[in-house]
């Protein structure tokens, strides 16, 4: 039996490529020849390529520019991020899992619901308490969007100034910011007091050399913005958050606001 | 140049070296020309499009990958920017040009060939640029395409299958065809 033999016609045509086709070849004088009119109907491009190259330099270099800028600024902004997914995924896991404990779950939801609208409605009344003269005018001056060219509620615009602001001083806090991020798993949930404990499996970062944390160490969280830490160095910690969000991967994150040492 | 000559040329490329693109440019531009004048078949688009090829890889030097081919590379790059600038000029291609056509002469032959005959006039037995680009002008698309791709890239039947979409067997018939319709215009010179 002859193993070697080729049954397949892709296979045959292979072969036959490889080992029996003739590669026709030119002369040394048609190569010469060849290589020579080739040589001659190429145009000198260098300049203008030369040209062209330093605009697309000074264009990458800019681009480059521009995309460090804003590596730095999402890296001040996931600096003064934490993720707390440790937090917020277990309450609303374990809450929702619980018969007749959901509507404290959602109590502990609509907490920040009510948090942001209750501002808002407060806005309102302190807005609407003033004088009315100066309602009108502040309704002629300022309750222009520029980017919309839409005229604003006096509310809209008082919340969008206020955002502007907010904004600004973000953009001061984020100089400073460090990241701290854990992730573990619940130990306990205490949900006449809305508490929840939750223990340290891994951290992922920490840049807060004051706050020592380990692996183990058990976080309590009484408030989804607020949570209590006591640290390998026995130190009872407060930590409260500013904002909380979701990221793009479904998990929680927080930036912190304030850290200290309760009283 | 080598693949280790090239890698080195265009990581100094992609850190914005002018003098790496430059090497490049001397030992590729008759190679790249080639490939865009045989898609595009106009001398002025072809330049336009080489000069955009050579000021491109500046920016796309970073995508080369160690270890590949890179004048397969180069030339995929030329002959893409070529399709792209034909599709949007939405020019017809002249077939007449390139046409298996022995008497035919084409867009190919410029004002440089009486300068070339005055060149190779010095050395016996040259064969004359002249007569080599008539010679070419007996050859198909397809056939010029590879003989280009072959001789002036060095790239292998395999590459070149692979980068025109035919099988392996076509592209060595072709490149053989080719060469031969050469011989027959040029025998005259051929030493035997």
């Amino acid at each position: 039996m002859n193993e070697n033999k080729i049954t397949n016609l892709n296979e045959y045509k292979s072969e036959n490529l490889q080992n029996e086709v003739m590669i026709e070849e030119m002369s040394p004088e048609m190569l010469d020849a060849y290589y020579r009119m080739s040589e001659e109907n190429t145009p000198d491009l260098w300049e203008r390529i030369e040209k062209g190259v330093d605009v697309e330099l000074s264009s990458i270099r800019l681009e480059a520019q521009n995309e460090r800028l804003r590596k730095r600024k999402v890296r001040n902004m996931v600096a003064a991020v934490v993720i707390v997914t440790i937090i917020a995924v277990p309450v609303v896991a374990v809450v929702s899992g619980l018969g007749g404990s959901k509507e404290k779950s959602s109590d502990i939801k609509y907490d920040h619901v009510y948090d942001g609208a209750d501002m808002q409605e407060n806005v309102k009344d302190e807005y609407y308490a003033e004088d009315t003269e100066v309602v009108t005018e502040a309704v002629a001056e300022d309750c222009y969007d520029a980017e919309s060219g839409e005229n604003l509620t006096p509310t809209e615009s008082m919340i969008n100034s206020q955002e502007t602001s907010d904004q600004e001083e973000t953009e001061e806090e984020i100089k400073d910011a460090r990241v701290l991020s854990v992730e573990g798993e619940l130990v306990d949930f205490d949900y006449d007091n809305y508490t929840v404990s939750f223990r340290v499996d891994k951290i992922l970062s920490n840049e807060y050399e004051e706050f020592k944390l380990k692996k183990g160490t058990v976080i309590i969280i009484s408030n989804p913005m607020k949570i209590y830490i006591i640290d390998n160095a026995f130190v009872f910690w407060e930590i409260e958050f500013d904002s909380l969000t979701t990221n793009e991967e479904g998990k929680y994150e927080a930036r912190i606001k304030d850290m200290k040492v309760p009283e | 140049m080598t693949d280790k000559e090239f890698q080195t040329a265009i990581s100094l490329l992609s850190k914005g070296d002018k003098g790496a693109l430059r090497q490049i440019y001397e030992a590729y531009i008759r190679f790249i020309y080639a490939i865009v004048y045989d898609t595009v078949k106009r001398r002025e688009d072809a330049e336009d499009i080489t000069s955009e090829f050579f000021i491109k890889l500046v920016r796309v030097a970073g995508t080369y990958k160690k270890g590949t081919s890179h004048r397969a590379w180069m030339a995929a790059i030329a002959k893409n920017m070529a399709i792209d600038a034909l599709r949007k000029s939405n020019r017809e291609v002249l077939e007449s040009a390139f046409t298996d056509d022995d008497t035919g002469e084409n867009s190919y032959i410029d004002n440089k060939s009486s300068q070339a005959t005055n060149e190779a006039s010095v050395e016996d037995k040259a064969i004359l640029s002249e007569d080599m680009k008539n010679a070419m002008g007996t050859l198909n698309d397809n056939e010029r395409e590879i003989i280009d791709l072959k001789l002036l890239g060095g790239l292998k039947f395999k590459e070149i299958a692979h980068m025109l979409g035919q099988p392996m067997g076509t592209v060595t018939w072709l490149y053989n065809q080719g060469i031969k319709k050469l011989r027959r215009c040029l025998s005259d010179y051929e030493r035997e």
